[in-house]
């Protein structure tokens, strides 16, 4: 049997950077607080994300052969930092329900409307299994493979509104109507946390690459381009439906498409709109079941496949908790990107200082020996 | 008793089940003739077309005797070679010489073959009377001669009967593994071309040679190759499709992981790349490996065309693969799940269509295809006279009648021949049949989970895929992974000019622990892709 220590390419990390931020983002409205200004809004908390990527990459460079669970260990000590391990496993599981989620729902919004869910989201989650279950070589791959497909349905989308749609660069306008301050509650901590923060999950990978040391290069090109992307979508969907729909419909990218209905020979693009956040959620569902999954396993010391099914069971199962999408969304968009602050900057700061506490300590002892 | 028929696979075999050897030990030859005679007679039976000649009239100090078996050997050959100088021989019937000296003075100056070789045992000297050779025996020596006599009928070369192409060479393998190698060779004027011959199958003592460019076929793919072929415990090689199954990848995927043609230019091209061909005795069909999914939608007219064209085509495989999966089951999940897809008028009509059939969408589907695979069973085996009969009954009464008649709607009738016919654009008929049978899954789940199902499943295909490996090498490379410069030659085929260098098929990756796999040096040596019309 071929070990599965899997050694990501450099582009493969690029790809899933890029695959895992579109993830589920497009299917809501970020920033639509700030109404106009929302790009504004998200620009600021692309850069906002940037630096925090930094200090990722940065504890991750401290010990590049480590993923983030050994890293916890190493920083906090054993017991604390496998109790902070076991915490980060289940918000990991937590992010991958709330896509499993997403998908359901929009799975009854769109595509399947009379199947029951509980139907739809375990064939969602039994693929994300699959995958994870291969291991880390398989799944990278599964982005080299997505992403071009996504690419090309993306563009002739895009390429449709920007001929056909209604796309109003006055919807944009007035630049900071009612000052920079809506703008800035918004970015913090809403936007950094959501989609830029979960960035995060890449300290389980990218120890994973081929090359020694941390793939900053990779990593970054990818962020920057993806950030283009979602800055350039929310201004797109800005411009065609206005700030007041905007903010208010569901799903705003299907909304825009939609305007497209009387143009063309297919009377609906829905399922091309479907068929891409279906891969951008699964993509991203998979990648925190598989980093659930490999934290689990290192905590038991123990080989991932045996954790597949039980993490996938409780992902599945949590996906039920809640009772409506009105109170997903609203858990997700309100209490949930609170506690993504704790994740995604207090611990990694904590963690942060702690290292550079202990390095001051520890390098003088290393020069001796 | 032994059984008839063991066909252990290696992989599966337990560690203690003796390999099922015709014969396990070595018996010396005798010094004396007459023994070594009986004992050959016993050996091989009554059968009758095992010819022992003696000439015993020479001298009575040195009796021989000829063995070989008719239809395996040129008569001519023998008569000239080999019967004739040694009747008319002096120097045998004059000097007092010794058992050895007659021995060597047959095998240096009488026998007028190429090729001669000393045997000792009687099991070498079987095998060498099964392909052909003609035994010499003498008596007072434990050895034994054999001179390669061999000529039996064969088939000549032929336009190939699959893969064809429009220009292109017209010539075939045959079922005979010298003419394969010599077709090989003279397509690769090339020391580095090597072939090496393996003997697999205990009872059928197959043939098997692998033919590669030594510098440029990677050595770890050698390596397990050579490994699995002299881990097949069968016994019997009747077809390529025998050693493809007991050395390929994948356990139970459905996937082909090893190409099979019978196009002398298609082995060259391939290992030219750097793959590895298998040629095998008694099959015009042969083997190359590692041979990633994209292989399979290279066709050698790909080459022997203008890129433009050629990537066109190429194109239109991989769509006529995806239509040829997945139409039914689109047709399907979008009449029963998603109508709205549909433009109105379209709808409307798809709908009248509909009305009278009194099946839902996915049993009909499955009937017509079940028929259309039924047809093209019956197409294969059907005597050629009564060909038109059946085409006619196909045709029309399973189509134009079935839809008057109300059973299915023409809409559907559309959808299953048009699959049909996107089924044949691939060049590769394992490659087909691998759709041939997921278009089945794959139209009952979208008849259960509509557009939805068919994203999941073709997901796990991608997954299953990805996860596929061709002796080492990963079966979606270049793609995934991803080595952008390696897809010149993938979904478009580039000017010859522009491939410069060889794709490396590399090794397993993963079983390699050192970081940034560098080009493996002569496999990147500088363009023996060129060909004649670069600028």
């Amino acid at each position: 049997m071929r070990s599965d220590k899997a050694r990501l390419t450099s582009l493969q990390i690029s790809f899933m950077v890029i695959l895992f931020e579109i993830g589920s983002t497009p299917l809501f409205l970020l920033g639509s607080k700030a109404k106009q200004d929302s790009w504004l809004a998200m620009t600021a908390g692309s850069i906002v994300g940037f630096l925090l990527l930094l200090v990722f990459l940065w504890i991750q460079s401290r010990f590049p052969e480590s993923a983030w669970m050994e890293i916890l260990t190493k920083s906090f000590g054993t017991i604390a930092g496998s109790g902070f391990g076991g915490i980060y496993c289940l918000y990991f599981a937590y992010q991958s329900m709330r896509n499993v989620r997403d998908f359901g729902e929009l799975s009854k919004l769109t595509l399947l409307p009379k199947s029951p869910m509980f139907l739809t989201m375990l064939i969602f989650v039994a693929t994300g299994a699959y995958a994870v279950w291969k291991g880390a070589g398989v799944f990278f791959r599964l982005p080299e493979l997505l992403l071009p497909i996504m690419f090309v349905v993306y563009c002739s989308l895009i390429a449709l509104l920007l001929i056909m749609g209604s796309a109003d660069i006055n919807n944009l306008t007035p630049v900071l109507e009612h000052g920079i301050v809506p703008v800035i509650s918004t970015v913090i901590p809403d936007i950094v946390s959501f989609p830029f923060g979960q960035m995060l999950v890449f300290l389980m990978v990218w120890s994973l690459w081929e090359k020694r040391g941390v793939p900053v290069k990779s990593t970054l090109t990818g962020y920057i381009i993806v950030s283009l992307f979602l800055i350039f979508m929310n201004i797109l969907n800005m411009a065609i439906l206005g700030p007041v729909i905007a903010s208010t419909s569901q799903l705003p990218f299907l909304r825009s498409i939609r305007t497209l209905s009387h143009f063309l020979l297919i009377e609906k693009l829905d399922i091309f709109v479907t068929i891409l956040l279906y891969l951008g959620l699964l993509v991203k569902m998979t990648l925190f079941f598989f980093c659930a999954v490999q934290g689990v396993a290192y905590l038991a010391k123990s080989s991932h496949k045996g954790w597949v099914i039980p993490v996938g069971g409780l992902i599945y199962a949590a996906s039920f908790i809640e009772k409506d999408y009105t109170r997903h969304l609203a858990i997700g968009l309100g209490p949930s990107l609170k506690v993504d602050v704790f994740f995604q900057v207090v611990v990694p700061l904590l963690a942060l200082l702690l290292l550079l506490v202990r390095g001051r300590k520890r390098s003088p002892s290393r020069g001796k020996s | 008793m032994k059984p008839l028929f063991t066909f252990n696979n290696s992989k599966k075999a337990p560690k203690n089940d003796q390999p099922d050897r015709a014969v396990p030990v070595s018996r010396p030859l005798s010094h004396s003739l007459e023994a070594n005679l009986l004992e050959l007679q016993q050996g091989v039976g009554k059968s009758s077309d095992v010819v022992f000649r003696r000439i015993g009239q020479i001298t009575d100090k040195f009796p021989l005797a000829l063995v070989y078996i008719n239809g395996l050997v040129n008569s001519d050959k023998v008569n000239q070679a080999i019967l004739q100088p040694l009747t008319e021989s002096t120097d045998l019937k004059e000097k007092e010489m010794t058992a050895e000296a007659a021995f060597n003075l047959i095998q240096d100056q009488i026998v007028k073959v190429s090729d001669m070789a000393e045997l000792k045992t009687f099991e070498t000297l079987q095998a060498s009377l099964f392909e052909g050779n003609t035994v010499i025996l003498t008596e007072g020596m434990n050895r034994a001669l054999a001179a390669d006599t061999a000529g039996w009928e064969k088939r000549s070369i032929t336009e190939p009967s699959s893969h064809g192409v429009i220009r292109g060479p017209k010539e075939s393998f045959t079922e005979d593994l010298r003419t394969g190698t010599a077709l090989l060779r003279r397509r690769i004027k090339s020391p580095d071309l090597r072939v090496e011959e393996y003997k697999i199958g205990q009872r059928t003592q197959t043939s098997i040679a692998i033919v590669y460019l030594k510098g440029i076929a990677d050595e770890e793919v050698l390596a397990e190759l050579r490994r699995r072929l002299n881990g097949i415990n069968t016994d019997r090689v009747l077809g390529s499709n025998y050693i493809e199954e007991l050395i390929g990848d994948g356990g139970l995927t459905p996937f082909p992981t090893i190409q099979n043609t019978e196009r002398p230019d298609a082995i060259a091209g391939g290992v030219l790349e750097g793959q590895i061909g298998i040629l095998i005795d008694g099959t015009p069909f042969s083997l190359l490996a590692p041979s990633v999914f994209f292989n399979f939608f290279q066709s050698v007219e790909d080459y022997n065309q203008r890129f433009d064209i050629s990537s066109f085509l190429r194109i239109i495989r991989y769509l006529s693969f995806f239509v040829s999966m997945m139409l039914p089951a689109l047709y399907i999940a979008i009449t029963t799940f998603h109508q709205e897809m549909v433009p109105t008028t379209l709808l409307v009509s798809l709908a009248a269509q509909r009305e009278g059939v009194p099946f839902p969408a996915l049993i009909e589907a499955l009937m017509m295809e079940l028929t259309f695979d039924v047809l093209r069973e019956a197409g294969v085996r059907m005597p050629r006279a009564i060909g038109p009969a059946i085409s006619i009954v196909g045709a029309l009464v399973l189509g134009q009648a079935a839809v008057q008649a109300g059973l299915v709607s023409a809409a559907m009738v559309i959808v299953v021949s048009f699959t049909a016919i996107c089924n044949f654009v691939i060049p590769a008929q394992t490659m087909a049949n691998v759709i041939r049978l997921l278009r089945f899954l794959m139209m009952l789940i979208a008849g259960i989970l509509g557009l939805f199902g068919i994203m999941s499943f073709l997901i796990v295909l991608l997954i299953h895929m990805a996860g596929l490996h061709s002796f080492g090498v990963p079966y979606l490379k270049p793609v995934a992974p991803m080595t952008p410069r390696y897809l010149k030659d993938i979904f478009i085929r580039a000017p010859h000019w522009m491939m410069k260098t060889r794709p490396k098929i590399a090794a397993a990756q993963e079983t390699q622990k050192q970081s940034s796999v560098p080009e493996v040096k002569p496999a990147d040596r500088s363009s023996q892709h060129k060909e004649d019309d670069s600028p």
